[in-house]
């Protein structure tokens, strides 16, 4: 109990933290990449470099990815300032999402099974 | 309590309430993200609330795909071995993807006229939100409609999953790379009802595809800064 209370709090914090930092660290050296990315790298070096155990941070870090849909449904809500999208433009939009998603499965799915299957 | 703290609060307890709806059906279009979102829309709109109205508080929520990004370390470090084992297929599939997905954008902006910032938010809509935010504000859309986006493709996705399944398509490592590639998250939870090993992928590959992008439109921007 008292570990995984630990491994909440403390991976919590740290994902916070090593998002702050790599914000941060994007803006100092001026590069395009998000400073959750950076903190993601930096995670999983520490992790990699046995610096940090995967136990001690997996409660807080599994709570965060779990609740990624909680995360974005706010921005979704931006649909209120496109008037637009509620019409016939937006109606099309969908079809070509329906038709573009479907294509990208295919062509990965297609392509991964047959390099699995030349690989045997 | 003011209005904005008043949505914040009804979008937790409506996405708890979801969650658990959404445990007992079990299906994609359960998924929390739209059903909430299709409930807090149509009490928005039956208020006449402006989306700043509706996002002074909520927003706080969005915040969190700073952190969640660097809680995706964790995957891929317990599933190393298996990156390791299928690292080329997967780099194939996830580039086939992003290509893929890149060209049906093209060719759907060309069909269908709109303004420029809603058509820079659907390029990333194959990535998973904590990238694809960022991936269309960097290009100069507006990275709140880019997770409308994301999450109407992962709906479209997991809803096409049994299509999808009457291609000749068999190995589960592939069908996780398609499911993960294509539509991120709920691709994802869909690929977990086919079986564990291609839930895993799908989640890998999901990370995966957003960071060959947003590492790709970096050396893009630096390549094209460097010889402008």
């Amino acid at each position: 109990m008292i570990v995984r209370t630990f491994s909440m709090i403390f991976g919590l914090a740290l994902c916070a933290a090593l998002w702050v930092a790599g914000s941060w660290a994007a803006e100092v050296l001026a590069i395009p990449v998000p400073g959750g990315v950076i903190g993601m790298a930096v995670l999983f070096a520490l992790l990699a470099a046995r610096v940090l155990r995967p136990e001690w941070v997996a409660a807080g870090a599994d709570l965060l990815i779990r609740h990624l849909q909680l995360f974005f449904i706010p921005a979704v809500l931006s649909i209120l300032s496109y008037p637009l999208l509620f019409g016939l433009l937006g109606l099309k939009i969908f079809v070509s999402l329906i038709v573009g998603v479907f294509i990208v499965m295919a062509s990965v799915g297609l392509t991964v099974d047959l390099l699995l299957r030349r690989r045997g | 309590m003011s209005a904005g703290l008043a949505w914040a609060v009804a979008t937790l307890m409506l996405y708890l309430g979801a969650r658990a709806v959404h445990a007992r059906l079990n299906t994609y279009w359960s998924a929390p993200a739209l059903s909430v979102s299709v409930i807090l829309l149509a009490a928005a709109m039956a208020m006449g609330t402006s989306y700043a109205e509706y996002a002074e508080y909520s927003y706080a929520f969005v915040w969190m795909l700073g952190p969640a990004t660097v809680a995706f370390a964790l995957p891929l470090y317990r599933e190393r071995a298996l990156i390791l084992r299928y690292w080329a297929v997967m780099l194939a599939g996830v580039s086939v993807g992003s290509v893929v997905s890149l060209a049906v954008t093209w060719v759907s902006l060309r069909l269908i006229p709109m303004d420029a910032i809603t058509a820079q938010s659907l390029w990333p809509r194959s990535m998973t939100s904590p990238f694809a935010m960022p991936f269309a504000a960097q290009i100069g859309g507006d990275p709140d409609l880019a997770a409308l986006f994301v999450i109407l493709t992962g709906v479209i996705g997991a809803a096409m999953g049994n299509l999808l399944l009457r291609l000749p398509i068999h190995h589960p490592i592939a069908k996780g790379m398609a499911l993960g590639t294509g539509a991120h998250g709920v691709g994802t939870s869909f690929a977990f009802t086919l079986g564990g090993q291609a839930g895993a992928i799908a989640g890998l590959a999901m990370i995966l595809t957003g960071l060959f992008n947003i590492l790709g439109l970096f050396v893009g921007l630096s390549l094209l800064r460097l010889f402008t």
